[in-house]
């Protein structure tokens, strides 16, 4: 099936989450449905962006739901959408210990060789596997951030959530996102100074110092 | 997404495959009558691990913008730990805050009411603290030693107080306890030390954290370093002015408070009782307000 086969994008009638929501929490599938049409790309790739594997990713974006779905009348919007609370529930998931440890395990692997095979050698899939040695890279210039300053810069600066919907996503306050944020941006100027040569999205065939980045 | 502030940017988003087919699954999984889930049976493996997550993760250090108190109100417990860097001596402090008076945060939800039930703190004692450091540091420990030592006034799952410790070059480690046990959030723990020190600053600071501590309460503790010109320091929470002395010692201070957190299940109660810090000179004018530092007000870079 085509990669790319996203569902709809287009505003639901206008419906905001918290009507969808209130919609499924009375047991309304479809509008539970077009909860997931609205936020399951951002949660795909806010997993994939935690765990550099794509495949991981959209299983855990499945999983995601089934458990906002069984969770729907706990739910804490913030403002009116309902992704803050999505992405507070792949975190948490993305915490077991069997992800974790599969995870690392696939990580330490693309670290250790960067010699993957590209399957069928279609361009979307080498794509993709080009994108998680990237993110694989990433992952190593942030390595020495604690884990509550890198879910910060998962949240707002990759998943562009700002600080009070970040704040939600990790169930701290405001100004804990602020300061984990400052600090995580000083640290990594601290680790960084002089450091390994990272790419960015930005610029993925011009490597650029860590230093530059972290400017 | 901005990739320039600071931090290496990822790949570009990609569309979820197989979208219309994940989306199908999930409905035809989903249970309409489901709605009264039980927690622990539905949850209990992801929350296991989320409640670990959330120890590490629910915090409160920190603070941004908002309404400063012109005229602060001090907890009634006569507690002043005074300035005492001039004696980095490992002597774990107690500041009694003792039954403080409840306070509630003005709000229009009176859902999201909450109050500090206590700030006191008692010292632990030198063996333990020694066990403390050697589980959290390893074989750093013993380039450290102990400026503050106390337990919180509550217990949570993983915290029941903290000991912050300094080596021979001025370089601070923040230590929480359980037990006799010690753990950082910090990687290495030996991570929290002078680098954040900048020249001209009041207040650093290390790290903050907090967690439920049983059925409607909550436990809050922080902790940093102040520059020598600094008498007093202390701690309001959320909207309340109410202000709390800090322990000091040694140049470092320590933060914590109990709450009840009030009726409140549809809020993360740490998003409403963020700490704020406030420090005093020794003619007692306020020379710094957390609320007002740029590096929290996003007026920094």
């Amino acid at each position: 099936m085509d990669v790319n086969d996203a569902g709809p994008t287009a505003p639901h009638g206008g419906m905001s989450d918290r009507e969808l929501w209130t919609r499924a929490v009375d047991g309304d599938q479809e509008a539970f449905g077009r909860i997931f049409d609205r936020h399951a790309k951002t949660v795909y790739n806010h997993v994939f962006r935690r765990t550099a594997d794509w495949s991981e990713a959209e299983d855990v974006t499945a999983t995601v739901f089934l458990h906002a779905w069984r969770r729907r009348s706990e739910t804490v919007l913030d403002r009116e959408s309902a992704l803050p609370w999505l992405l507070g529930i792949a975190d948490r998931l993305l915490s077991n210990t069997r992800r974790r440890l599969r995870r690392a395990e696939a990580l330490l692997y693309r670290l250790v060789s960067h010699d993957e095979p590209v399957g069928d050698h279609a361009e979307r899939v080498a794509g993709m596997v080009d994108d998680a040695r990237r993110m694989s890279e990433v992952h190593r210039a942030l390595a020495r951030l604690p884990r509550h300053e890198r879910e910060v810069v998962e949240l707002c600066v990759w998943s562009g959530l700002d600080q009070q919907a970040a704040a939600v996503a990790l169930g701290v306050a405001v100004g804990t996102v602020k300061s984990r944020l400052h600090r995580a941006r000083r640290r990594l100027g601290a680790h960084l100074a002089g450091g390994p040569r990272v790419a960015t999205s930005s610029s993925p065939k011009n490597p650029v110092s860590a230093e530059e980045v972290a400017r | 997404m901005n990739g320039t502030q600071g931090f290496p940017a990822p790949p570009p988003d990609r569309d979820l495959p197989h979208h219309r087919q994940i989306r199908e699954d999930l409905l035809m999984k989903i249970d309409p009558e489901d709605k009264h889930t039980s927690l622990p049976r539905r949850w209990a493996l992801p929350l296991g691990v989320a409640a670990g997550v959330a120890a590490l993760s629910v915090a409160a250090v920190a603070v941004f913008g908002g309404q400063g108190a012109d005229k602060p109100a001090l907890a009634a417990n006569g507690a002043n730990p005074g300035n005492a860097a001039t004696s980095p001596v490992p002597t774990p402090t107690a500041a009694r805050a003792g039954s403080a008076t409840p306070s509630a945060r003005a709000t229009s939800d009176p859902t999201a009411a909450f109050s500090v039930t206590s700030t006191g703190t008692t010292p632990i004692s030198a063996g333990a603290v020694a066990r403390i450091l050697a589980s959290c540091l390893g074989s750093d420990a013993p380039d450290y030693h102990a400026v503050i030592a106390v337990r919180t006034p509550v217990a949570s799952h993983d915290w029941d107080g903290a000991v912050i410790a300094v080596d021979s070059g001025h370089r601070y480690v923040q230590c929480e306890t359980k037990g006799d046990r010690g753990t950082s959030q910090d990687v290495p723990p030996t991570f929290v030390n002078d680098r954040l020190w900048g020249t001209g600053r009041l207040i650093e600071f290390f790290d903050s954290v907090g967690e439920p501590a049983g059925r409607g309460r909550y436990l809050s503790l922080g902790a940093g370093h102040y520059a020598p010109e600094v008498a007093k320091i202390t701690v309001s929470y959320g909207d309340d002015p109410k202000q709390y002395p800090a322990v000091m010692a040694g140049g470092a201070f320590f933060s914590t408070a109990a709450f009840s957190t009030g009726a409140s299940t549809r809020e993360p109660f740490s998003a409403y009782s963020t700490p704020y810090v406030h420090a005093y000179d020794a003619a007692g004018r306020e020379i710094y307000d957390q609320q007002k530092d740029p590096r929290f007000t996003g007026d920094s870079k």
